[in-house]
């Protein structure tokens, strides 16, 4: 299989970025060399304005992904309906082939932490969440990816690995899997695990997606604040991900210390050429691995 | 532990109101339970905070760093956030800082607030089409009587009863705003063609009008009402050149006629 080839495979849409507000007008003036655009949903979830306005604009020339962080899947309140109508109402006017949010919770009692806490791995847990996704997908109509999140603290109650916890909840609800290569980094370094144990736990046909991002090192411990380019031992793990997973979908997240977007394309670069030194090795005749195939 | 059990241990513990949460955290590595508990408890107020500063820019300007953090961390104490977006958190500013001591014995602090979710209003109202001078010509004149208008969604009034919105503009030409007069002032703010945010001062009659104007009034109507206070000679100039504005402006969305 040639490069080429692999990039035409489904589901892969090659290097994008997370749209921000600082590099709308660019994005449309210039229309740089980004595939596609992951939009966060709560930003555009208004009744108009700049936002819907660029949004319009940039969706007729970009792919865009959606990626939300309130849908609190994993919280014991009931499933916010109301968010939920929103959430659909901008996917049907968006067209994403996919959306996603994490796994975590959010909120509780209608109080909202606006922050992605961490669950316990439990068989209570994932009988819940599995159940809430599948609630989920079958309202949206379209595939959901979930996506690990960076933790500072774990449970007693857990009886399972992280990825373990994951891997069964894609099974039994048959979301999918956006992976972020900086989280699992940033986790292994809390809570001292091997990331490759994570890479190698999660199947192979589950990803869709792959995040990369920076952090803030404090050599004790490590916090998730995406406001750094992607440091040397994510690039790495990245490599191995892409060996593992095959081509996925990948993009970089910056939601602080914004640079100019030009950085960011270079940054996208370092991606790509790390995608073209696995891929442009493989075999003509079979990949070690297939990516994920949507939900019809 | 069932794990709505655990969610609200966690959830008391980010909100400071209870210490049992860290029996259920493993110790682990080189940060203790506490360091671990407290990661997530200053991103919770840091991103609360974050957002009130994002919001209302010019107010933390005019409090100060000082009285900022005390309104911020009051408020958040009071206001636990019940919005998926950040975007609301702080909705019900204006309203703490007219009930709270020390911020409600300076009613213009309230305003101010008030005046910045005005604004973040208009940001993000609905788009929709607007009504031009062109579609106005085309217009019959004897159908004018009957005419009503639909403002532009983003269309937002605007009254304080001190000079907040002169303050406001001092701080945000970086100069020291005025002393807080009391004094009433109504202000129309509203999304201009450039989907830019603008606010200009109302006399009393183009108050009148636009009000009438909002609550589906006729042209006649409001003329009739704009005669009991000026001349008669001077309705129609008055109101044709306020109408032929607002409608340059792009604040008027429709004008109807049937």
């Amino acid at each position: 299989m040639t490069l080429d080839m692999l990039q035409q495979t489904n589901n892969f849409l090659g290097f994008g970025l997370g749209l921000r507000t600082q590099h709308f007008q660019e994005v449309i003036t210039n229309q740089p060399n980004i595939d596609w655009f992951e939009i966060l949903s709560e930003n555009f979830m208004v009744a108009g304005g700049k936002p819907r306005y660029y949004l319009d604009r940039i969706k007729e020339r970009y792919p865009i992904v959606m990626h939300g962080v309130s849908l609190s899947i994993g919280s014991t309140d009931p499933l916010d309906w109301n968010y939920l109508k929103q959430l659909k109402t901008l996917i049907n006017h968006v067209d994403p082939p996919w959306f996603s949010d994490h796994l975590c919770w959010t909120s509780f009692k209608q109080i909202n932490s606006h922050d992605l806490l961490p669950l316990p791995y439990t068989d209570e847990a994932i009988k819940h969440l599995s159940e809430r996704i599948r609630i989920v997908q079958d309202f949206i109509g379209k595939p959901m990816l979930l996506e690990n999140v960076s933790s500072y603290l774990s449970f007693k109650d857990s009886e399972m690995t992280e990825w373990e916890f994951l891997n069964t909840i894609r099974r039994e609800s048959g979301c999918f899997i956006l992976f972020d290569v900086n989280n699992i980094y940033v986790s292994s370094r809390n809570h001292d695990f091997d990331p490759m144990d994570y890479i190698n736990g999660i199947d192979v046909d589950s990803v869709l997606q792959i995040h990369l991002a920076g952090h803030h090192d404090f050599g004790s411990h490590i916090i998730d604040t995406h406001d750094h380019d992607v440091c040397d031992s994510v690039w790495e793990l990245y490599e191995r991900t892409l060996r593992r997973f095959g081509p996925v979908s990948t993009m970089i997240e910056r939601d602080d210390n914004i640079p100019e977007l030009n950085e960011l394309i270079s940054e996208l670069d370092q991606a790509r050429n790390i995608y073209r030194n696995v891929f442009s090795n493989l075999s003509s005749e079979n990949p070690t691995t297939k990516p994920a195939g949507l939900i019809e | 532990m069932k794990l709505s059990d655990l969610q609200q241990h966690f959830f008391n513990a980010l909100l400071n109101q209870e210490n049992n949460f860290k029996n259920y955290v493993v110790d682990q590595g080189a940060l203790n339970v506490e360091q671990r508990i407290n990661i997530y408890q200053n991103a919770y107020k840091a991103r609360l905070i974050e957002s009130i500063e994002t919001d209302h820019e010019i107010l933390g300007y005019y409090l100060g760093d000082h009285l900022f953090d005390e309104m911020a961390q009051g408020y958040i104490k009071a206001q636990p956030s019940n919005n998926r977006s950040l975007r609301h958190f702080s909705n019900q500013l204006p309203e703490y800082l007219k009930i709270t001591h020390p911020f409600k014995e300076h009613p213009v602090l309230s305003e101010l607030a008030r005046f910045e979710r005005y604004l973040l209003d208009v940001f993000d109202a609905a788009d929709a089409e607007r009504a031009t001078l062109e579609y106005l010509k085309l217009i019959p004149e004897h159908d004018w009587a009957d005419m009503k208008f639909r403002l532009h969604p983003s269309a937002q009034l605007f009254t304080s009863e001190y000079n907040c919105v002169e303050c406001w503009q001092a701080l945000k030409a970086n100069q020291p705003p005025p002393k807080p007069i009391n004094q009433l002032h109504s202000w129309l703010i509203w999304r201009n063609h450039d989907q830019l945010t603008e606010f200009v001062s109302l006399e009393a009659m183009e108050r009148q009008m636009l009000e009438m104007m909002l609550t589906g009034e006729t042209f006649a109507n409001i003329c009739n009402e704009l005669a009991t206070v000026m001349a008669e000679d001077e309705v129609s100039l008055f109101s044709v050149q306020r109408l032929i504005n607002w409608l340059d402006k792009g604040i008027v969305r429709s004008l109807i006629t049937e």
